[in-house]
C-alpha cells in the first residue's frame, strides 16, 4: 500500500500549513510546556521541603 | 520559480548528458535552456554551500555558548543560594527564549533565532537537571531525557530546524541507550505496569519523524536526520523488549530458585512472557538457566 493511500498528501499538507500559521502560538506553547515542567519540578521539590523530606 | 537545489558534481553530470543529448538531437537548445534554468547555478550552489557551512559554524558556536554557561554557573555553584539558583535557571531559560522571539519577529532574522531556540533548549535541560540537584529529585534517570526531549520536540516541529531535530534525535538516542544498557533502578514510568518505560510513546515519535520525512520527501539535508528518529524508535522498541524479557527472567529466576530450595517464593508474580517460559522449558532447570 502507498504511503498516500494511508495519509494523502493533502491533509498532510494541510496540517503543515496550520503549522505555519500558527507557528508563533505554537513556539508559544512548546516554550509553555518546558516552563511547566520546570515549575512543576520546583514544586515537587518544595512540597518534599515541606514534608521535612528534603 | 524556485530554482531546485544542485551540487556541483551532479550540476556538471547534468552538463555532459544535455550535451549528448543535444548532440544526439533529442533536445533542441531552447529545451536544454529550459531544462538548465530549473536548477540552480553554480554560483548559487556555492552560495548555499557557503551559508551550510556559516550555520553549522554558528550552531557549533552556540553550542559552545551554551556549554560555557554550564560551566561558569557550575564553577560557582556552591556561591549560590536555593533562591538565587533557581532565579538563575529560570531567568536564563525564559530569557533565551524571549531573545529568540525577538530576533524572530520583531528583528525578522529566522536563522539567527533558530540558534536562540536552539541554546534555550540546552538551558532547559540544564535547568532540570539542576532542579533535580538542588532539591534532591531521585527519580530513574533517564526520564529525565525523555522529559528533555518532550520539551523539544514542538519548538523541533514548529520551528522546522535541522539543529532541533538534531537535538532531539540525539536525547531520544541517549534515553534509548540509558534504557536499554543502563541500570537506573526499577521504577516504571509505563502504562499501569503493561508497558515499561514509557515505551508507549515511541509510535507518537516515530509517527511525527515519519510524517515530516514524508512531507519533505526525504530530499532536503534535514530528511534523513528526521527519519533518524523512526530508526531510534524502532531500536528502542527492541531494547525495551529485551530489557522487559530479561527483567521477567530475573524475576522468574528468583522465584524459580526459591521453588527449587524448596522454600515459599519469594520471587515477584510472573507476568506472561512466551519468550521467557519458552526458555524456561528449554533450558529446563533454574541453575542452567542462569549459566545461559
Amino acid at each position: 500500500m502507498r504511503c498516500s493511500a494511508i495519509w494523502p498528501a493533502s491533509k498532510l499538507d494541510r496540517v503543515v500549513e496550520a503549522i505555519k500559521t500558527y507557528e508563533r502560538w505554537g513556539l508559544a506553547a512548546g516554550v509553555g510546556v518546558q516552563l511547566l515542567v520546570l515549575f512543576g519540578m520546583i514544586i515537587m521539590g518544595a512540597r518534599k521541603a515541606l514534608t521535612g523530606e528534603f | 520559480m524556485e530554482k531546485r537545489p544542485l551540487s556541483q558534481s551532479l550540476r556538471q553530470w547534468l552538463l555532459d548528458e544535455i550535451e549528448l543529448w543535444r548532440r544526439d538531437g533529442l533536445v533542441t537548445e531552447e529545451q536544454a535552456n529550459a531544462i538548465l534554468d530549473r536548477y540552480e547555478t553554480s554560483r548559487q550552489s556555492s552560495a548555499r554551500q557557503q551559508s551550510i557551512a556559516i550555520y553549522v559554524l554558528v550552531g557549533v558556536a552556540a553550542l559552545f555558548v551554551g556549554l560555557a554557561v554550564f560551566m561558569l554557573i557550575g564553577y560557582n555553584w556552591d556561591a549560590f543560594s536555593n533562591p538565587i539558583k533557581l532565579m538563575l535557571l529560570l531567568g536564563s531559560v525564559g530569557g533565551t527564549y524571549a531573545l529568540g522571539f525577538v530576533v524572530r519577529y520583531v528583528w525578522n532574522a529566522k536563522i539567527f533565532s533558530e540558534f536562540a531556540f536552539f541554546l534555550g533548549c540546552l538551558f532547559y535541560g540544564g535547568a532540570m537537571m539542576l532542579i533535580a540537584e538542588i532539591f534532591h529529585l531521585q527519580t530513574h534517570l533517564p526520564d529525565g531525557l525523555w522529559w528533555w526531549a518532550v520539551g523539544v520536540i514542538p519548538l523541533a516541529l514548529f520551528l522546522d530546524t535541522l539543529l532541533l531535530h538534531l537535538l532531539a534525535v540525539t536525547l531520544l538516542a541517549v534515553w534509548v541507550g540509558t534504557e536499554m544498557f543502563g541500570r537506573f533502578g526499577e521504577d516504571d514510568f509505563g502504562l499501569f505496569g503493561l508497558l515499561p518505560r514509557a515505551c508507549f510513546t515511541l509510535p507518537i515519535f516515530a509517527a511525527l519523524g515519519l510524517l515530516w520525512a514524508y512531507h519533505k520527501k526525504i530530499a532536503d539535508h534535514g530528511g534523513p536526520l528526521r527519519s533518524a528518529r523512526w530508526v531510534v524508535a524502532r531500536l528502542a522498541a527492541v531494547g525495551l523488549a529485551r530489557r522487559r524479557e530479561s527483567d521477567l527472567l530475573h524475576r522468574q529466576r528468583r522465584g524459580a530458585l526459591a521453588d527449587s530450595r524448596g522454600g515459599p517464593c519469594r520471587g515477584e508474580p510472573i507476568r506472561g512472557s512466551l519468550s521467557a517460559v519458552r526458555r524456561l522449558a528449554v533450558h529446563g532447570s533454574p541453575e542452567r538457566l542462569e549459566l545461559s
